[in-house]
This record gives structure tokens, sequence and C-alpha cells, in this order.
């Protein structure tokens, strides 16, 4: 089979980046968010049916593990700290052919926390009918998990930023944080200038009318 | 006059820290646009066999598709479950479970890197995708490899292969 944009299939991406991690790498196409202590990170995922049939699709996070540099994730049913702060809602959907749904990953993270790094797969999974012997073939595809917990500081395994052009990144968020951090400085400084030209003005009187009345006593 | 003069102040502040806000509304993506995609599992049989034997059976046709537009590439992992007699309960424990890759199928520019796996008990790496490039993947046709103990009894077994792509 050539091409791939033929295929179809099961996909999973990234529809939405939490604007505090907006810059980081690889959060086009990985949760990376940094999970400090009693907040809760939400993130918006899309799960695609490409082929021609309906999907029955479960999504849900497991855990993973990355060994120098080796990223492998674990068997379903299993769990680490990140999984077991995670959810995706909804965790099950149905997806007609050519469609796509958003999921909603959140993590809470507890009040007591070991810095430390956190992987694991927000899984997308869908099943064949079981075969005459009984088999049944599984089918996931997955966005990978590299959280950094409190404030630990990671050697990134990261290889570059990349963010696709559709995805919103919240930047009106930060654009309206940036002018009234600017407005208030702005007006700070307004004000500090103000009172500085008030105080010029204020001393600039003062020897005209001591010179004045210098001159006052001379004539 | 001094309020106006601040009122200037202002206005110039503003004009020298003039913020640029751009605001886009998302396009409607495609339903695999930017994504990381798997095909559809097929149905696959592994027929009738005798105690004490092995079979080899294809799984049908896998094939992983990255739109994402990175060189981040992925790895295919696979683990299996152990098949169950469904009337008397005994297993066949995935240690007696291979999976083959077989001819891996490039398409775009990746470049790709089989590991075949004699072991299926846990998630283990099979396919690796790394230097990739714009839209790229690969597709091949897998085969399980089950060796059946001397001591299985007759019936029916069940159980699940799970292929992950991440």
């Amino acid at each position: 089979m050539t091409g791939t944009s033929e295929v179809g299939g099961l996909g999973i991406r990234i529809s939405q980046i939490p604007s505090a991690s907006a810059n980081t790498p690889n959060s086009g196409i990985y949760i990376v968010s940094r999970l400090l202590p009693s907040t809760s990170v939400t993130q918006r995922l899309a799960v695609s049916n490409s082929s021609n049939i309906a999907m029955h699709v479960t999504i849900y996070p497991g855990p993973a593990t990355n060994i120098d540099g080796i990223f492998l994730p674990q068997a379903e049913g299993t769990s680490n700290e990140l999984t077991s702060w995670t959810t995706v809602s909804p965790s099950v959907i149905d997806l007609a052919p050519k469609s796509y749904k958003e999921v909603t990953v959140t993590i809470n993270v507890p009040s007591v926390i070991t810095p430390s790094e956190a992987f694991g797969v927000i899984w997308a999974s869908v099943s064949a009918a079981p075969g005459a012997s009984g088999i049944t073939s599984v089918n996931r595809v997955g966005i990978r998990m590299y959280d950094p917990i409190g404030n630990f500081s990671a050697t990134s395994s990261s290889t570059q930023s990349s963010q696709p052009s559709w995805v919103s990144t919240h930047s009106i968020e930060i654009g309206w944080s940036a002018f009234f951090l600017v407005a208030i400085l702005g007006f700070g400084y307004a004000l500090s200038l103000g009172a500085k030209n008030k105080r010029r003005a204020s001393v600039a009187q003062v020897p005209k009318q001591d010179k004045s009345g210098k001159d006052r006593e001379k004539s | 006059m001094a309020a106006l003069g601040l009122s200037l102040l202002v206005a110039e502040q503003a004009r020298a820290t003039d913020v640029t806000l751009t605001v886009s509304t998302p396009s409607t993506p495609p339903p695999t646009a930017g994504s990381l995609t798997i095909s559809v599992p097929a149905t696959f049989n592994l027929g009738t066999a005798s105690a004490g034997s092995t079979i080899s059976v294809s799984m049908g046709s896998v094939t992983v598709a990255d739109t994402r537009g990175t060189s981040a590439g992925w790895t295919v992992g696979v683990i299996a479950s152990a098949l169950t007699n469904t009337t008397v309960g005994n297993t066949i424990i995935p240690t007696a479970m291979s999976y083959t890759t077989g001819v891996i199928t490039p398409s775009g520019t990746v470049t790709m890197v089989e590991q075949d796996q004699t072991n299926l008990t846990g998630v283990v790496p099979v396919a690796t995708a790394s230097l990739g490039s714009g839209h790229f993947g690969a597709t091949w046709a897998p085969t399980l490899t089950v060796v059946i103990p001397s001591a299985a009894a007759d019936g029916l077994y069940t159980g699940t292969i799970t292929q992950s792509v991440a």
C-alpha cells in the first residue's frame, strides 16, 4: 500500500494545548504539562475514524516507562502514579465513518507529590470481532505523556517543537495577560513621571519665589 | 493641566508598548490531519491444531500513518493475553507466542526497524519508525505463531492480541 493519507483507521491527535505548556517542545504531539501540587490540568484530544466503518472506541490512560530514551507502554490494566491521577471523558465513544470527536484529559494532581518525571499514554482502542478461534484482535493508538512532576528538571528527550497549524494555543490568554501587564506597568510609570514632574514643578516654583523675594529685597 | 499631562503620558506609554494580538479560529481538520493512525484490526483465526504442534497464522495487514508533520517517530508494541480453554480453563501462556512483522513497507521518508519477538507476555516493541519526515507510515502483515503445549486440553481457546502505536 502506498501513500498514508488514504489509509483508513483509528487516529488520535492533540487538539488543544494548555497555555502553560504552549512553548514546551513537542506540546503539539505529546502531553507535556508540568504537574504542580493541588492543581488540575485539562487538555483536549481528537479521536478520529478515517475508515469506512463505524467504530466503538475506548479511551483510557495507560502507564509507560522511559528507560535510556526508550519509551515503552505497559500492559493494559496496570497503572502508575500519573495514570492514577488521569481521567478521560468521555471514555467510550462511537465514531461514524470519516468523523472525529474530542475527548478531555484531566490530570488531578494531589497536594503531596515527589518531584520526578512520569510517563504514560492516552490510548484510543478498537477491537475486531473475535475470530472463530476466539482470538480478539485489538489495535490501539496513543498520545504519549511526558510530564514533569513538581519542580523536577527534566532532561528532555524531546526532539523538536512541533505544532500543527490548526491547533489553538490559547494565544489570546497570553496576549491579554501581556496587555494588562504592560498597561499596569505603563500606568505606574506614568504616575511616577507625573509625581516627578509635580515635584519638579513645585521645586521650580520655590527658587522663583526666593529669587523674586531676593529681587524684591534688592529693590 | 496635570490631568492632561498624565493622559498624554499614558497615551505615549500605550504607543510605546503596542501588543500584537492574533486570534485565529482553528479550521476544522479532516479526520486524520495531524494524527497518528493505526488501521482497524483484522479478524483472524488460529484454526485447529493438535496439542504439541506449532501453528502460524497471518494477523492481516497493519498500517500506521503519521500525519503529525514531525520527525518524532513512533513505536509499535505488541502484547498477548493467555489463551484460555473455554471448557476446562487451562491456558496457553504468552511465552509460547511469537510475533513476526515480515516485510515492512514504508511510505514517505522514514527509517523502520523491526524487532521480531518470541515472548508476548509484556508489551514488547516490534517496529520502530525514526528519522521520518513529512507524512509517513508503514504497512506490514505480521504472523502470530503459537506453540501448543503437548498437555493442552482439547477445546476452544480465547484470548486477546493487542497492537499499539504511540
